[in-house]
């Protein structure tokens, strides 16, 4: 039997030419479609344990890495995170607070990363308990629209947010180096 | 719980959906431990009889004929079964990774299969080399180290499979200190030899012609 020991690799038919900013590869495979009966067993699942969260699609193909970085093309393991973020040229938040439509929440769960989502509406914006929605990839299943907290134990908690927002003091500054 | 019950759970589709959630292998085997039939079977596995059983499920469930359409859909109950029997008994881990590893369009299984027949691949290579290179050469300090083996092979995209006969022989020149300085690897199990010769000096080793 062959083995490919670097599945997913630069090298893997099966994976995606998909790298950083700076051009490190970045490994991933697309995955398998699920079969359609528990697809929707876990949208009934989902809806039950999470009434809050609302699905906006559902295939196997992509994970909540590859909604944001692979365009929904493909599956890419969440040990990746901070490589993808620090090449792309992301800046971490120092909290919660700072973040703003658009940027990527890190959720972590026994010191892994275990799931990233992508801000997508502020409520309250003004007040101190400004509500967060994220649009992520969970797993296998569906996308959702979702309160922050509101997601599979399995993924733990929100743990950093990350921007890759270029501000005009940003561009003054490139400029003047250039 | 009994056996039956335990391998119900394991096999259901409610069980799938949970720990389909995960995004990564670590969050997944994190969560397969979690799960109460995983541990209560893992209780029963004292028994030689339930070692049995749950090998041969595996066996079974990897030859299930599937929806080629679709992931294979024993995939999570594939994971578990060949988690459990690698966490009691290291030799039938080999086995049962490479039964799963032929088993069609799954996803978990086969990390899992792949990572526990690597990590059994860096044992076996370092054995063998702790076996086949003399004292005249200064090889200790890599023989601590299993990863370096690992690189090696690495390099190349397709390799060789798994099995306990595997003989390794690496030739290196006198006073090496390095695998990046081997000359040869050959590679011999019950299918046939494979060869590598270092063409460049270093660790990218070549497909011997």
């Amino acid at each position: 039997m062959a083995v490919i020991l670097d599945p997913g690799g630069p090298r893997d038919p099966n994976a995606l030419p998909l790298s950083t900013r700076r051009g490190t590869h970045i490994s991933n495979l697309p995955r398998q479609e699920c079969p359609p009966a528990r697809l929707k067993g876990s949208i009934v699942q989902y809806s039950l344990d999470h009434p809050d969260a609302i699905l906006r699609s559902i295939t196997a193909v992509y994970n909540c890495l590859g909604l944001p970085f692979a365009a929904r093309r493909t599956w890419i393991e969440p040990d990746h995170t901070r490589m993808i973020l620090t090449e792309d040229g992301y800046t971490k938040l120092p909290g919660g607070d700072h973040a703003q439509v658009g940027d990527i929440v890190v959720y972590r769960h026994a010191d892994e990363d275990a799931h990233v989502g992508v801000l997508i509406r502020i409520e309250d914006p003004l007040s101190m308990h400004r509500k967060l929605f994220i649009l992520s990839k969970w797993g296998l299943f569906g996308e959702y629209t979702h309160p922050i907290d509101e997601v599979p134990a399995l993924f733990g908690q929100p743990h950093e947010f990350w921007t890759d927002r270029r501000l005009e003091s940003d561009i003054s500054r490139s400029t003047a180096t250039n | 719980m009994t056996f039956q019950e335990a391998q119900r759970q394991i096999e259901s589709d409610s069980m799938a959906i949970r720990l389909n959630v995960a995004s990564g292998l670590k969050t997944f085997m994190r969560a397969i431990q979690g799960e109460r039939a995983v541990y209560e079977l893992r209780q029963m596995l004292v028994a030689k009889e339930t070692q049995e059983h749950v090998l041969s499920r595996l066996i079974e469930l990897s030859g299930q004929r599937i929806d080629r359409r679709y992931e294979n859909p024993w995939d999570t109950a594939l994971t578990i079964y060949l988690w459990l029997i690698s966490s009691v008994d290291q030799n039938l881990l080999a086995l049962s990774a490479d039964i799963v590893a032929q088993a069609p369009q799954c996803w978990w299984a086969q990390k899992l299969s792949r990572q526990l027949l690597r990590e059994r691949e860096m044992q076996v290579t370092s054995s063998v080399l702790a076996h086949n290179i003399t004292s005249q050469l200064p090889a200790v300090s890599f023989l601590a180290m299993p990863d370096t083996a690992l690189a090696l092979f690495s390099l190349d995209t397709v390799l060789m499979s798994t099995s306990p006969d595997r003989h390794v022989q690496i030739h290196m020149p006198m006073f090496s200190s390095s695998l990046s300085q081997a000359e040869s690897i050959v590679i011999s199990s019950t299918s046939p030899s494979q060869s590598y010769i270092n063409t460049a000096g270093d660790q990218t080793l070549g497909k011997a012609a």
